[in-house]
């Protein structure tokens, strides 16, 4: 029971301060036409953590955001018919391994010819504009024993690249008015984190939002596969085959099985409409406090010691892949 | 019998060994039942 009060005093702080941003969002982005709540509660976190700081009270809970973020897409799933993702599916994965493998081709060949990046710093930097930002790159850090501060500089680099895709996006798919499915597909194939880039689909739109997550799912599936390249690469897989399995395996995201399961669940009916709205409405306030928690941080004062050429190089991918990706995106969806 | 050694200490140590493995639990798994308990509430509710 104590135990039970204790998890309470620690995480309901924060949990309150998340709420209190999703509800000024909320309230201010109604009577403005256009202006997403969702992406004013990521810009609310964000100058509030870069101006004054998230209190140590608030702390537990607003780090909550990663776990609000994937209970959202496990939710996710009710809403998506299996036989719209067979119609899709394909096409998404082809893609996401493309834009993936370039990626990680771009960030390596790149990062190789910068004299100030370490080679190891460079493949966590590839891992995280590649596949799925700072969870990628501490994923792959694993795999090839790669130290703390390279981690430190890899995720620093990915959370500047967050921010100023959030803004991005949103802008670019304004000015070529881009449908919901295309802009979706987009973000989902060429932004790097899995929060801003569902921030920019759902801003956008359920459809923005369902194909932003479905093209980003598909990039991550894949990190178990990256992470055991790596160790091979580096000549740390371990007990041979069984060690690169166990890799795979154990890098895999494991929100993926509720989603799966969740989709299952909607598919087979089991769900009334009523019910159905009941998880919507979850997801919906899921996303809207994992996206003011993801806003919270978005720390910038910490990046000012990255450097420039990490910057650089990831900035010159972002540029490449994301203008192929979206190439790809407005001829296939 | 000391109480290091008797029942209350064992409950007591085994309920920090749930908690330690509870803490260690992916949170991509917590994602899961969370997101089943809701799909299951919403269900249920009438």
């Amino acid at each position: 029971m104590s135990r039970a009060v204790d998890a309470a005093r620690r995480w309901l702080p924060g949990l309150g301060l998340l709420v209190a941003i999703a509800l000024v969002a909320q309230l201010a982005a109604a009577p403005v036409r256009g202006l997403s709540p969702l992406l004013l509660a990521v810009a609310i976190g964000a100058v509030g953590v870069n101006l004054v700081g998230v209190p140590g009270w608030a702390r537990p809970g607003a780090d909550a955001h990663a776990l609000l973020l994937e209970v959202g897409i496990v939710l996710l799933g009710a809403r998506l018919a299996l036989d719209e993702l067979a119609a899709v599916g394909p096409r998404l994965l082809v893609l996401a391994v493309a834009t993936v493998a370039a990626g990680l081709a771009v960030v390596e060949v790149l990062s190789r010819l910068s004299p100030s990046i370490d080679p190891t710093a460079g493949s966590l930097l590839a891992a995280g504009a590649g596949v799925c930002g700072v969870s990628a790159a501490a994923a792959v850090a694993r795999s090839i024993d790669a130290d703390e501060s390279e981690l430190a500089y890899a995720a620093g680099t990915v959370v500047l690249f967050d921010a100023i895709t959030l803004v991005a996006f949103p802008a670019i798919g304004a000015l070529l008015a881009l449908p919901e499915r295309t802009l979706g597909v987009w973000a989902g194939l060429a932004m790097f984190s899995t929060g801003p880039a569902t921030a920019v689909g759902f801003a956008a739109g359920p459809t923005a939002g369902e194909f932003a997550t479905l093209a980003k799912l598909a990039r991550n599936s894949l990190i178990g596969v990256v992470a055991a390249a790596y160790a091979v690469a580096y000549g740390r897989s371990g007990a041979g085959s069984a060690g690169v399995g166990r890799t795979v395996i154990g890098a895999l995201p494991r929100f993926l099985v509720g989603f799966v399961l969740v989709m299952a669940i909607a598919n087979l009916g089991w769900l009334s409409p009523a019910a159905l709205a009941r998880v919507d409405l979850v997801a919906d306030w899921a996303f809207l406090l994992a996206f003011a928690g993801l806003g919270l941080s978005l720390r910038l004062a910490p990046l000012r010691e990255t450097g420039l050429a990490p910057v650089a190089v990831v900035g010159a991918s972002l540029a490449s892949v994301g203008t192929l990706a979206l190439l790809a995106a407005m001829a296939w969806f | 019998m000391a109480d290091s050694e008797g029942p209350v200490a064992e409950r007591a140590g085994a309920s920090a060994r749930l908690a330690d493995r509870l803490a260690r639990v992916d949170r991509g798994w917590w994602a899961t039942v969370i997101g089943l308990l809701v799909v299951g509430l919403a269900w249920a509710i009438p």
